[in-house]
């Protein structure tokens, strides 16, 4: 309330008074001339202190802390027009835009974006939704939906959901799919969707969650779903297709997917995927049973001053047998419709090496394969070699390149080089 | 075909001791930490810290992400997303979640 000048005059008047208190109490008079002068300091500090008093500006620890208060009042209005309340909202994605040359084809630029869309609705509820934009003809654009579902948190270890879901079939598709997880410009020959070996989304419910085991992790994926539908005319005839959102007979498919994590770093699954596939107004009842397997190891290696990135998947399809029919009602020759296909990929970055320009290189070899049945109509079997290199930009941006070497059965060999920038967000 | 099937479900089965033997390149004994570059050191084993499970579970599929990248409400969103993802359980989710909010 007082400023130190104004608590200067009130100490010293305290101190006057008991002094003039004191003389009043003593039995000896004072002289008039001692009277007057202590009178006249009394009533000079008296003046002294309203006349500090009055010129004093507006306190200043109180002005002081209305100035916080209002201040701290204009905050919390701020911050209460942004408060985002319970529901939390992100955008994520990824981006690549590409160039490709094909031995005897035209070499083509590609781009694409891809928007992750998350919704947390609360602790345990999650809504995530995916759609992809690719360049496809001049001015078109494609938009395909990968998935798009909503989730609940059951317990630690229970998780259910419904909707479209990346469909998690030996892991390529609902892990290291992204261009820039996945450390090639393309996918796995297995795991293109014109080979009808690996479905990519699927339409259902799932329970997935994972437990600890021991030292170890286990986790597992259980869905019902869409089944696939069995080409069965014309040149991709006893091919699966996975793009069915609606049933095409009345027999959903069923899946699970186990994987076992024996160490942080390496991860070995085994999955399953089996269902009626014939179309209603194909008239012949058939089934299939897709197995695949599959391993994932990243570790970092001091002696190799760097890391690997070893990925193995293998797909097996075992598909009923069928009468199938050209065009104009000839059948088919028959054949027996088990296919399978996989890769492996061993990936090295040296990460570890002093030097930053090499630290941020990888180099990537993939051999691909699919075999297909004698006889059936469409692609061959076919393996392919491939060679990369990439450079890291940043955490989630790199710039891929790429050359593969294949040799489709009965066909001439392919070469092809591939250039991709690829970025995460 | 199934000739095919069983060779490669035999490179599988001796994929696995192959890496054993890489892990035991990699260190002695499960105990030991391998470094990481610039980060932190990683254990062989599960870790129980949250940077360790951090550090493990995203490396599988990915590069390292730093926690700066996103706010503490953003990392909710996206390690809820993972979890999911990777099928982590409830305890290494919380664990991991909570690391990154707080080294952000």
């Amino acid at each position: 309330m007082f400023d130190r000048t104004s608590l200067r005059l009130f100490a010293c008047l305290m101190l006057v008074w008991p002094a003039l208190l004191a003389q009043a109490d003593e039995s000896e008079p004072v002289s008039r001339q001692e009277y007057e002068s202590l009178r006249a300091q009394v009533q000079d500090l008296r003046e002294a202190l309203e006349s500090r008093q009055d010129a004093l500006p507006r306190d200043e620890a109180e002005a002081t802390f209305d100035y916080f208060e209002e201040q701290l009042f204009d905050l919390d209005a701020e911050l209460g027009a942004v408060r985002p309340g319970t529901s939390k909202f992100l955008l994520a994605g990824h981006t690549a835009a590409g160039f490709t040359y094909r031995q005897r084809e035209e070499s083509t630029f590609s781009a694409n974006l891809a928007v992750v869309l998350l919704w947390q609705v609360d602790d345990s509820i999650l809504v995530e939704a995916k759609p992809v934009f690719t360049l496809e003809e001049p001015g078109q654009t494609d938009v395909d939906l990968h998935y798009a579902n909503a989730s609940w948190l059951l317990n630690d270890h229970v998780t259910v959901g419904a909707g479209q879901f990346l469909t998690p079939f030996a892991f390529v598709n609902d892990r290291l799919q992204p261009p820039w997880i996945s450390k090639l410009p393309g996918p796995p020959l297995a795991f293109e969707p014109e080979v009808g070996l690996a479905p990519e989304s699927s339409v259902g419910a799932f329970v997935r969650g994972g437990v600890a085991l021991g030292a170890t992790r286990l986790n597992y994926v259980v869905y019902v779903s869409n089944g696939p539908r069995l080409v069965t005319t014309g040149e991709h005839a006893g091919q699966l297709r996975f793009d069915n959102w609606r049933n095409v007979n009345r027999s959903p498919a069923v899946g699970a997917r186990v994987g076992w994590l024996p160490l942080p770093a390496m991860e070995v699954g085994y999955s399953i995927k089996t269902g009626r596939v014939d179309p209603r107004e194909f008239g012949q009842r058939v089934r299939a049973t897709l197995h695949g397997l599959d391993l994932i190891y990243a570790q970092d290696i001091p002696a190799l001053a760097g890391t690997i990135d070893l990925r193995t998947k293998w797909i097996f399809a075992d598909i009923g047998d069928a009468t199938y029919f050209e065009p104009d009602g000839t059948p088919r020759p028959e054949f027996n419709n088990q296919r399978w296909g996989g890769y492996v990929q061993a990936a090295y970055r040296p990460a570890m090496v002093d030097h930053g320009f090499l630290r941020d290189l990888e180099f990537v070899y993939r051999y691909d394969i699919i075999d297909l049945p004698r006889n059936a109509p469409g692609i061959g079997d076919t393996d392919r070699h491939t060679w990369g290199v990439n450079y890291w930009i940043g955490e989630t941006a790199l710039f891929k390149t790429a050359f593969h070497y294949a040799e489709p059965s009965g066909l001439p060999s392919q070469r092809a080089f591939f250039a991709q920038f690829a970025v995460g967000f | 075909m199934w000739k095919h099937v069983h060779v490669a479900a035999l490179v599988l089965i001796l994929a696995l001791p192959t890496i054993w033997l890489v892990m035991g390149c990699a260190g002695p004994d499960a105990a030991d930490e391998v470094m990481t570059g610039d980060a932190e050191p990683r254990t062989l084993g599960f870790g129980v810290s949250g940077a360790e499970l951090w550090a493990q579970n995203c490396a599988r599929c990915h590069s390292d992400i730093s926690p700066a990248r996103y706010s503490d409400a953003q990392w909710d969103v996206v390690m809820h997303h993972k979890r999911l993802r990777i099928n982590l359980t409830g305890e290494d989710h919380r664990k991991i979640r909570e690391f990154l909010q707080a080294a952000n």
